[in-house]
């Protein structure tokens, strides 16, 4: 009988040193899957001719078409898009289309996948289901970012072809990050919802009625919440009711935009915001054509952007974990 | 030891819970699955494909552990292993078969110019090149099952995991994708999975026999139609002076029954010992000088193993 020789029974562990060079190999390959992931759904899956169709019709032939007829003999060099045509824009384009465009592209995003059963041969390939969600989500965003661009270029372009605003530049900037704030929103809700739910019905409704109820709900209903209680308080108030009004929290963030980009906010524009629950409007008894304006300042617009952030990011991350955790077949 | 095997599982266990009613899909599974092609046979519902979804961690493992080639089941590392045609596969309909055999190869982290070379070879293979700029939706089921084996082998994996690759095909897509797979497996391992057990038995060396979830059998074919065989009794035998000899067989001791047969005009004679028979027919060929043009035993198929298994129960 042959003893074995120590060596061979001496087992040598090496453990790999952390080289940057190997960390950088494996995050770029990481990213690779997700770039992979994003262009197939930008592509394929968003890029498709209806989303398209709908998106061009509602984001910038309704938007010229509405800017087309306005009146511009009467402007002159201090004449304001703004005070003209931002407020319509950014109830027309960012809080009813571009939502409804956001729910519509990316309810199916995860859903569809798995109802059709084509998440089986994604998720038996070597991608996370992570890589997933971010290469269809960052898809998402970046299809979105597009259209809004691509929207508000025209429009800005279109609005110049009338008349020479000087407040153009301000005008595309506050309409342009209010855009992004409603594509992120709404984008990172529905996307939630869409790993929650395996319909993707279902997956769009839940964000359409959380929409239905904050945008237009609330404009009906905030009127009479801004009705005092019997001690004098507003209901509004009282109850801390703006604290869940996503309606109020949106327009917050909005005017905080157009402060810092622009300035004051124009009258008109102002008397919009009451019904928004961000000024308050009081007439004096012996004058009642005088209407006082005044800020109400329910929340810092920053706590608004957090709000408004953190409850899309709960609604994700709980969308996450259970699509994680889902079996797929 | 399990670094040792293609799929390695202990105790593999898949519970469904639905409404306070526990389903237990698989239960308690031990697979062995050796390089070269393996069977995965069981009924309709018996836990198989719920089995391949765990490997493949499509599923969650409610219970036991499941290694591929020593890599933990449904590990990045251990689908990177793994070529897998999933039982009915459903493709994205608006692709085209080259982009989809793309959209796979870069999955897998193959560089485009690779992913590219491989799409294209593998259209070739499976005679798809005239279709590449087809939808796949548009696509008939056999050209879907080209399109699903393809992609299984876009990275050139050593693993290839077959969920059930002829159900809904027709003969001649049938007999087509068992000869791929036969042609495959000169270099890879492949474990198939079929309720189609004439196909399992052109196909592969071994097989495992699951039902209600749980492994009944796990043999060579080889063995398991010997062991289980029905007719580990019966023997055939033709002869010069079959009638004669079936008189003189009907009397000797420890024949269970014999007849002549009205389909081969052969003897079918039933008897405990294969030597004791050898013996009583030496002994009377010798005597009256018979002339024996054949005698055997009927191999079962695979198929009569399989249908007497699940009758006796064995699940």
């Amino acid at each position: 009988m042959v003893a074995k020789s120590d060596t061979e029974n001496i087992k040598i562990e090496v453990k790999p040193k952390l080289n940057i060079s190997i960390l950088f190999n494996f995050i770029k390959e990481r990213l690779n899957l997700v770039y992979v992931v994003f262009k197939k759904t930008l592509f394929i899956d968003l890029f498709n001719r209806w989303k398209f169709i709908f998106a061009i019709i509602f984001m910038i032939i309704l938007p010229i078409l509405s800017i087309l007829p306005l009146d511009v003999m009467h402007l002159d060099d201090q004449s304001s898009l703004n005070e003209y045509f931002g407020m319509m824009h950014v109830l027309f384009s960012y809080m009813i289309v571009l939502p409804f465009l956001l729910i519509y592209s990316s309810a199916s995003l995860i859903s569809e996948e798995i109802k059709s059963h084509t998440m089986l041969l994604l998720v038996t390939k070597p991608i996370s289901r992570a890589e997933i969600v971010l290469g269809k989500y960052f898809a998402m965003l970046f299809y979105n970012l597009i259209i809004s661009l691509v929207s508000l270029g025209v429009v800005c372009v279109t609005a110049f072809l009338k008349h020479p605003f000087y407040d153009l530049i301000p005008f595309f900037w506050t309409q342009f990050l209010f855009s992004l704030l409603v594509i992120v929103f709404f984008g990172t809700l529905t996307m939630g919802f869409s790993m929650v739910f395996r319909n993707p019905k279902t997956s769009a409704l839940m964000p359409l009625m959380l929409l239905l109820i904050t945008i237009f709900l609330f404009f009906i209903i905030r009127p009479f919440l801004m009705s005092p209680t019997p001690n004098g308080d507003l209901y509004y108030e009282a109850f801390q009711v703006y604290n869940f009004d996503l309606g109020y929290h949106f327009m917050n963030i909005y005017v905080w935009f157009y402060e810092n980009f622009i300035s004051q906010l124009p009258m008109g524009t102002t008397m919009w915001l009451v019904s928004w629950g961000i000024y308050t409007i009081e007439y004096i008894e012996p004058f009642p054509e005088v209407e006082i304006f005044t800020k109400t300042y329910y929340q810092p617009p920053d706590i608004s952007l957090l709000i408004i952030l953190i409850f899309a990011a709960i609604v994700f991350i709980i969308g996450f974990v259970i699509y994680k955790r889902r079996d797929i077949s | 030891m399990k670094e040792d095997y293609e799929i390695w599982t202990k105790n593999l266990t898949k519970v469904y819970d639905k409404r306070s009613k526990q389903t237990r899909a698989v239960d308690c599974i031990n697979l062995k699955v050796d390089p070269g092609v393996h069977g995965f046979l069981g009924p309709n519902g018996a836990g198989k494909t719920t089995t391949i979804n765990m490997l493949m961690g499509a599923i969650s493992i409610t219970g036991g552990e499941a290694y591929i080639r020593g890599v933990k089941a449904g590990s990045i590392k251990a689908r990177r292993m793994i070529g897998f045609l999933p039982q009915d596969p459903i493709f994205y309909g608006n692709m085209t078969a080259r982009e989809y055999l793309l959209y796979t190869a870069r999955l897998f982290g193959l560089k485009k110019r690779v992913a590219e070379t491989k799409t294209k070879e593998l259209l070739e293979y499976f005679e798809l090149t005239e279709e590449k700029k087809k939808i796949i939706s548009k696509f008939s089921g056999g050209m879907k099952q080209k399109v699903g084996l393809a992609s299984a082998l876009i990275h050139d994996p050593k693993l290839l995991i077959l969920d059930e690759p002829t159900t809904n095909l027709d003969p001649i897509g049938r007999k087509k994708i068992v000869e791929y797979v036969k042609k495959l497996a000169k270099d890879k391992s492949i474990f198939v999975s079929s309720h189609i057990l004439s196909e399992i038995e052109q196909m592969c060396e071994k097989v495992t026999i699951i039902n209600n979830g749980k492994i009944i059998l796990m043999d060579t074919i080889e063995n398991i139609k010997k062991t289980h065989s029905l007719f580990s009794n019966l023997y055939i035998l033709d002869t010069n002076a079959n009638q004669m000899l079936l008189r003189k067989l009907e009397e000797a001791d420890g024949v269970i029954k014999a007849w002549i047969s009205e389909a081969d005009s052969k003897i079918h004679v039933v008897h405990k010992e294969e030597e004791k028979l050898q013996e009583i027919i030496s002994s009377l060929i010798a005597r009256d000088k018979i002339i024996i043009k054949s005698f055997h035993q009927p191999e079962a198929s695979l198929q009569d193993v399989f249908i007497n298994l699940m009758k006796n129960g064995d699940a």
